[in-house]
């Protein structure tokens, strides 16, 4: 099965009902629809097999999907012309060891049809920007692993892309040029370029994606902006020392009020110290609170606007809502309808 | 045209990253100097660029056999030995790793994301896997030129033919090389089959050979038993003869009896001829039942040697002397002797017991060798390389096939 429909709204990447089954009845995605929107930086996350690399596969000709309703950059998926105005990083690139660095971006560029004078300008400027100008002449085989990553990104911008794809563009690069990727791609961001990024490093894609979805068993088990995702999360909490005397009963009665709970603080279960948890992250409510407790003479030690990470939005994906264990890593076998979860000794 | 030439250009970079190509380059040149050694003189053949002389007066400088030695050691032993053999196995392990590792994941997949069709991907690929062989065989063909146009003072461009044969012979083998490493991915398991292919190849053709040669044979050997029974009817008749029996039996010493028993016995030699000619026929027909089964095969599988052997064809002209007259010694042995037509009325009458007896019918290897040099050179080239084009055309189609539907 292998069918392919257009649609456009605007979106940069616009999918819909996008599935891959692999020899094997292994069902890598299973539906997927997912909209990336001009100028963003939008990151996939998930677990290992998830399906994030086959979806990349798929919007980059790599691999053909079993079925993909959808449009990038206005054309159907799969439409070749267009990867001319894609640029792609793939995961653990492998480029011939025998070319220079300078090379690599000449050979990949000319495969994407950049004509020889604007190759040679961008090579220059780029691998200025990716810090290798110094190490253009020389094999890749005498590279360190985050230098031909460092040149792989090139690669990916040779071609004056409007879409980069990039999957673990950061992967085996020291945390200076880590640092130095992320200004790549906000300095992309600020020129119009859409990014699509696919990273397990959920902490990167939280200080540059505007948008993220979630993979989970190849569906998409949510996506919008951190923001979006992170609302019903946020919450003021407040430390207070009590010594072991309660709270007074006009503080307790403003927190029930307002949803909130009391207790020791999660990281230090046994101390003297008791936070109070209040689901808001509106101020004004939170001040009534605060001026109870200082009236009924607790110290406050702390007080905290907070929402969740990254990091507890991806473990909250993945784990299953009635066992509270995680969802076994890979894909789904065909036939199977619900997803299996890591057995409890794991 | 970018795409295109981008591949080639990756394609000419990875022939000089490769280090077996300077080994094999290296080592046509040791044959090309060694070639080049070789020369002529007034005595013979000078070896060595003179350090020794083979004295040999037939292999004069100038003489139609240096010439066909010289040519000679190029078309029989250098191309097939060298260039069709241990440099083409050089050349299969040295590419044989360029579909797998061009397949390989994360250098596939940048090459498939470009804006660019699979099939061309695949196709130029494969002619720029070819210049490892093309590259190798052009610089070996311009010293073969330089030794045969300063040894022989004959500049002939024809020898350029073997860039493409060659090539064209390699290809038939590297694009099952390049089916196999589709399929698994291995080089080395792509390696095995086509070494596997090519003995087979090998296995069939020298069958095939072996039938024509029998084939030929018997053939021949009919016609000359043919030949001897007619010239026994020939004699029997004219033995018979009313006009001349009588006075060649006055003349003879032997009785009536004896002379009746003579033509009884040759009654019973043109039988056995005849039968014998009968036999070798029965017997090539059956021989040729099985070529043309070989034939058959041959039809849709290429045919390496067939393809080699058109640069002997066209570097030695037919009538010009080639190696088979070096290796007959210098010159083409006496024909055999024409049965006695006895057309001389003298002889007519002569008594019996004088006349000679036609010689017993015999093929030596040297006829039949040129019978079928001469029948080989009667097959168009286009019947040669077509099934061969085919072949490969067929076996590429399938391998572009399965890289244009694979997921990477």
């Amino acid at each position: 099965m292998h069918a392919h429909k257009a649609t456009t709204n605007g979106a940069v990447i616009d999918l819909h009902g996008v599935e891959k089954t692999y020899r094997g009845r292994v069902r890598a995605l299973r539906g997927i629809s997912m909209q990336v929107h001009p100028g963003e930086i939008f990151g996939l996350l998930g677990p290992n097999g998830a399906g994030k690399s086959t979806l990349v596969k798929i919007l980059m000709t790599v691999v053909r999907p079993s079925a993909c309703e959808g449009t990038m950059l206005g054309a159907p998926v799969g439409h070749k012309p267009t990867l001319a105005r894609v640029g792609y990083l793939p995961e653990n690139p492998r480029y011939p060891d025998y070319l220079t660095g300078g090379q690599v971006l000449d050979t990949y560029a000319a495969l994407a049809n950049v004509p020889r004078e604007r190759r040679r300008k961008n090579a220059e400027e780029l691998l200025r920007l990716v810090g290798m100008t110094d190490w253009a002449g020389k094999r890749l085989r005498s590279y360190s692993k985050g230098m031909k990553q460092r040149i792989g990104l090139a690669q990916a911008l040779m071609n004056d892309p409007d879409l980069v794809v990039l999957d673990e563009p950061t992967d085996g690069v020291d945390p200076v040029g880590r640092r130095e990727i992320r200004e790549v791609l906000v300095q992309m961001r600020a020129q119009g370029k859409t990014i699509f990024l696919n990273s397990h490093l959920l902490s990167e894609l939280e200080m540059v994606c505007d948008r993220v979805a979630i993979l989970v068993q190849g569906q998409v088990s949510s996506q919008g902006t951190i923001e979006d995702l992170t609302r019903e999360s946020r919450r003021y909490e407040i430390d207070i020392e009590t010594n072991g005397k309660n709270v007074g009963e006009r503080a307790a009665g403003l927190i029930r009020g307002l949803g909130g709970r009391m207790g020791p603080p999660p990281n230090a279960p046994a101390s003297h110290v008791t936070t109070i948890t209040v689901p808001t992250d509106d101020a004004p409510s939170v001040q009534p609170v605060i001026d109870a407790l200082r009236a009924e003479g607790a110290l406050i030690t702390g007080v905290r606007r907070v929402r969740a990470s990254l990091e507890d939005l991806f473990m909250q994906a993945v784990t299953d809502p009635e066992s509270g264990r995680a969802y076994a890593p890979g894909a789904v076998k065909n036939g199977d309808t619900t997803p299996p979860t890591t057995p409890e000794d794991a | 045209m970018i795409q295109t030439w981008a591949i080639l250009v990756d394609s000419y970079r990875l022939l000089l990253a490769k280090k077996l190509f300077w080994a094999t380059l290296a080592i046509s040149a040791l044959v090309v100097l060694a070639f080049a050694s070789i020369g002529f003189t007034e005595d013979g053949i000078s070896i060595f660029f003179g350090v020794t002389t083979l004295e040999a007066p037939e292999f004069a400088k100038g003489t139609a056999l240096s010439r066909a030695l010289y040519v000679g050691i190029f078309t029989s032993f250098i191309v097939p030995i060298w260039l069709a053999w241990v440099a083409t196995i050089l050349a299969l392990v040295s590419t044989t790793t360029i579909y797998p590792d061009f397949m390989s994941e994360g250098a596939i997949d940048v090459v498939l994301a470009k804006p660019l069709h699979r099939a061309k991907v695949f196709f130029v690929k494969y002619l720029g896997s070819l210049l490892f062989v093309f590259a190798q065989v052009g610089i070996f063909c311009v010293g073969v030129f330089f030794a045969i146009g300063f040894r022989l003072g004959e500049w002939n461009w024809m020898l350029f033919a073997a860039v493409p044969l060659i090539t064209l012979f390699y290809s038939f083998l590297y694009c099952v090389n390049v089916l196999a490493g589709v399929l698994w991915r291995s080089g080395i398991a792509a390696l095995l089959v086509t070494m596997l292919f090519w003995f087979a190849l090998f296995i069939v053709q020298t069958s095939e050979n072996a039938m024509v040669q029998i084939t030929t044979q018997h053939r021949m050997e009919a016609e000359s038993h043919d030949a001897w029974a007619a010239s026994l009817e020939n004699r029997l008749e004219r033995m018979r003869n009313p006009a001349t029996f009588g006075e060649r039996i006055a003349r003879t010493a032997l009785t009536p009896e004896a002379q009746a028993e003579r033509i009884e016995r040759l009654e019973a030699d043109i039988a056995t001829a005849r039968e014998r000619a009968e036999d070798r026929r029965a017997s090539a027909a059956g021989f040729e039942k099985w070529r043309g089964r070989i034939g058959a095969m041959m039809n849709v599988l290429p045919r390496t040697q067939g393809t080699i052997g058109l640069l002997e064809r066209w570097l030695i002209p037919k009538g010009q002397a080639g190696m088979l007259e070096v290796m007959m010694g210098g010159a083409p042995p006496p024909p055999p002797p024409e049965p006695a037509q006895n057309d001389d009325p003298g002889l007519d009458v002569a008594p019996l017991e004088l006349e000679a007896a036609p010689p017993r019918p015999s093929v030596d290897s040297y006829e039949v060798s040129t019978r079928i040099q001469d029948e080989l050179r009667e097959i168009p080239a286009w019947r040669v390389l077509g099934p061969s084009l085919l072949f490969e055309l067929f076996v590429l189609g399938l391998a572009c096939w399965i890289f244009v539907r694979r997921d990477f």
